[in-house]
């Protein structure tokens, strides 16, 4: 069952010409934001959707910090009203382009920000930034030898020397 | 505001579908579980990127590991994933039979890509070879390889041989083969029949360099072609006039066409008219070679705003040979191509051998302007642009006589409506006429000269050149009958004022109080840009004060887009005076 919480008045925005949304994240920051900006969110969008048949007024509840949720919010600002081919459902898959130029200064962030932000961005299901965080990820780890992906992004290794070596072994996964 | 804060308010988030992330997003460390798809995501996209240097990362070990699945040796979680991530698996390896097979398998059905990498070291022909079982579901296939034919001339034949023998490449999108090292191995001869018979319908952009046989697309029958680049292709060994007029009517898609150094060998040319009604970007680019050879068609684009480079290194050839490249270049193509105001046109004419500088002066001047009805030249014009490291790579100096080409050439083209001048790297002399360069190009209201051989001196003698003789003022007496009513900007690019980056040296202190002494001479609204300049933000108001800048609306106007610290080359400094043109 949904949870009657009450408004922080604080969180009151200036006027403005779209309807707006209260966000609430997890270290329970209230955060006003016009529809509009979030509607690259499919999850935010499919929400909205769910409250047209209600007449009460709704917040949606999200599983990471205000910190986060600033900068998810920051990026929906940049591009609001902009048509992103990664958003689309029927765009083609990734190609060569490189990360736009905007792109690359907004997630010049440290690493456990940039996965807070692509885990945020999934969750919300805004393609565009996880493409482009994805691919800032990814740039990390070009041309990384094993052992050196292991230290960038903290992972341990835990395979046993057999399964390391063989790729008859690494094909059964 | 829709929202009522007196209302109570129902907190959603729920009805995520995956619920279950929600209850880890906190929990868990953020690398330590990415959710799978996040983790595929990212690993679809390290195969499509370039390393640092522009390098593609299909590289491999000394056994044959292929680099980019580096991500399958991670750890178990990455492992799994990885091996679920088909865009992962879509770029085939090739060093090593097994990671082929597996890579092979594991994107099924998905599209392929075939990329033969540079130095074809690591590279295993079999590998290669097993990977042409899949040519039905391959979109993008590169071999840009440096091969010495002499020491394995084997390897190279054996690919040749077996490829689009096993399957038709159906959905192939791109296909580049560019095996350099034509000069210094042993050809290999390439049979007409290789692309025989193969529809590829979805085929989009060929790049091919080397022992090609020019027919080839021709013959690989691929009707939506847009993009298709030649180099040195079917040099003295296949192609006919015939091969190549074939070959381009085939392709009525056309959007860019470019022949680099393809057609010396041709012994049957005549004109030949050509029918690109799509072409957008058109270059030719040849060299020692006749250069009677190079331009025997009559392109006919139709499209109003097409990127022309002709690059015509013209060297050992007889003077009748420049005397028809030149014209049919630059008047007959021009004619033709019925050009309007928003097009724009890029010629490039450098001859390089000095035994040419007379002659190719002579020859301009004795050919006749083309009869009336040019249909006139477009309003932006570029000439030049020639890379000195380019023509060394051809071996042909640098030293091009381009001073003459330049004014005489324009003299010679309805040029009078020619409003915006790029000039860029022109290998300019102190002489340089640029009375005779303006008084053809009369309705001029913006120059740009780029390059490093524009030094400071040769832009005053150009800036003194211009005010002295080409005076807007009515009341002002001009040695010249043609004012020059409209030119306001001349644009300084990255030219020897760089090499004084971070101070203001003694050249271009000089520099600028002589423009600066004589500013009450300039036509306004006359703007000066040096971009790239090497002034220091701080020293600019000085220089501003110096030249009688301080407050907006000058005449003359110093913008500097960009300063970098470097140190003063002494040696780079010369004397500017003896460099001014006396007034006439």
């Amino acid at each position: 069952m949904p949870t009657i919480v009450s408004v922080d008045d604080s969180t009151v925005p200036g006027e403005g010409s779209s309807r707006l949304l209260l966000l609430v994240s997890s270290d329970n920051k209230h955060i006003v934001v016009e529809e509009d900006i979030m509607s690259r969110s499919r999850f935010i969008s499919k929400q909205v959707e769910g409250f047209e048949a209600t007449s009460q007024r709704h917040a949606i509840l999200l599983p990471f910090s205000s910190f986060v949720l600033n900068k998810v919010i920051e990026y929906c600002s940049h591009y609001r009203g902009y048509y992103l081919l990664e958003d689309d459902p029927d765009a083609a898959p990734p190609g060569r382009s490189p990360v736009r130029e905007w792109d690359q200064e907004f997630l010049d962030v440290d690493r456990n920000m940039l996965l807070r932000i692509i885990k945020a961005a999934h969750y919300l299901e805004i393609k565009s930034l996880v493409g482009s965080c994805a691919r800032a990820i990814a740039d990390m780890i070009r041309g990384k030898t094993t052992e050196e992906m292991r230290e960038i992004l903290g992972v341990e290794n835990d395979f046993t020397p057999e399964e390391e070596h063989s790729p008859s072994s690494k094909c059964t996964g | 505001m829709d929202l009522d804060l007196n209302r109570p308010v129902v907190v959603m988030g729920a009805s995520h579908p995956d619920s279950s992330s929600r209850s880890n997003f906190i929990a868990q460390p953020p690398i330590a579980q990415l959710p799978v798809e996040i983790l595929s995501t990212i690993f679809s996209y390290i195969p499509s990127m370039l390393n640092e240097d522009g390098s593609t990362i299909f590289t491999y070990t000394t056994d044959g590991f292929p680099t980019w699945l580096a991500v399958t040796d991670v750890c178990r979680h990455w492992r799994r994933v990885a091996y679920e991530c088909r865009p992962l698996w879509a770029y085939i390896p090739l060093g090593n039979i097994e990671w082929t097979r597996i890579a092979l398998e594991q994107s099924k059905p998905g599209p392929i890509v075939i990329d033969i990498p540079d130095n074809f070291s690591g590279i295993d022909v079999d590998a290669v070879i097993i990977s042409f079982e899949s040519m039905d579901r391959v979109v993008d296939f590169n071999w840009w390889s440096y091969i010495d034919f002499k020491d394995d001339p084997s390897k190279v034949r054996r690919i040749f041989d077996r490829l689009f023998c096993a399957s038709t490449p159906t959905h192939l999108q791109s296909l580049t083969i560019c095996l350099r090292t034509f000069y210094q191995g042993t050809l290999v001869e390439i049979p007409d029949t290789l692309f025989m018979g193969q529809s590829l319908p979805e085929l989009s952009e060929v790049t091919f360099s080397g022992p090609i046989n020019i027919k080839a697309p021709t013959l690989l029958h691929a009707p939506s072609l847009t993009c298709l680049d030649l180099t040195e292709v079917g040099v003295g060994i296949w192609a006919t006039m015939a091969d190549v007029v074939e070959t381009l009517r085939a392709l009525p898609l056309l959007q860019t066409l470019s022949l680099i150094q393809c057609l010396p060998a041709l012994t049957d040319v005549q004109p030949t008219r050509i029918d690109l009604p799509h072409l957008t970007l058109l270059c030719l680019v040849d060299g020692i070679m006749p250069a009677a050879k190079i331009l025997p068609f009559l392109f006919i684009p139709a499209c109003e705003d097409l990127d022309l480079e002709l690059d015509l290194r013209v060297r050992g050839t007889s003077e009748q040979d420049v005397h028809a490249v030149l014209k049919s270049t630059l008047v007959d193509m021009f004619a033709l191509a019925a050009p309007t105001e928003s097009s724009y046109r890029f010629v490039n004419i450098c001859p390089t051998d000095g035994d040419l500088q007379d002659m190719t002066r002579r020859t301009i001047q004795a050919c006749d302007p083309h009869p009336a009805g040019l249909g006139g030249l477009p309003t932006r014009f570029q000439l030049g642009l020639v890379y000195p490291d380019d023509v060394e790579e051809y071996g042909l100096g640098s030293d091009a006589p381009l001073k003459y080409l330049f004014v005489d050439t324009l003299r010679h083209l309805p040029i009078s409506r020619v409003q915006s001048l790029q000039v860029a790297n022109f290998i300019f002399e102190h002489d340089f006429n640029w009375v005779a360069l303006f008084s053809i190009c009369t309705e001029l209201s913006d120059i740009a000269v780029i390059g490093i051989d524009v030094t400071h001196a040769l832009f005053t003698a150009m800036v003194h050149s211009w005010r002295t003789n080409f005076p807007v003022d009515a009341n002002t007496p001009s040695p010249h009958p043609v004012p020059l009513r409209h030119l306001s900007t001349i644009t300084v690019y990255e030219t020897d004022f760089t090499k004084h980056r971070g101070t203001k040296t003694p050249i271009m202190d000089q520099t600028l109080s002589i423009i600066a002494a004589r500013r009450d001479d300039y036509y306004p609204p006359f703007r000066l840009i040096l971009s790239d300049c090497p002034i220091a933000p701080d020293k600019l108001q000085e220089l501003r004060d110096d030249m009688g800048l301080s407050g907006p609306g000058d005449d003359l106007l110093l913008v500097v887009d960009e300063w970098l610290p470097r140190s003063l080359d002494e040696s780079d400094e010369c004397d500017i005076g003896s460099s001014i043109m006396p007034v006439s």
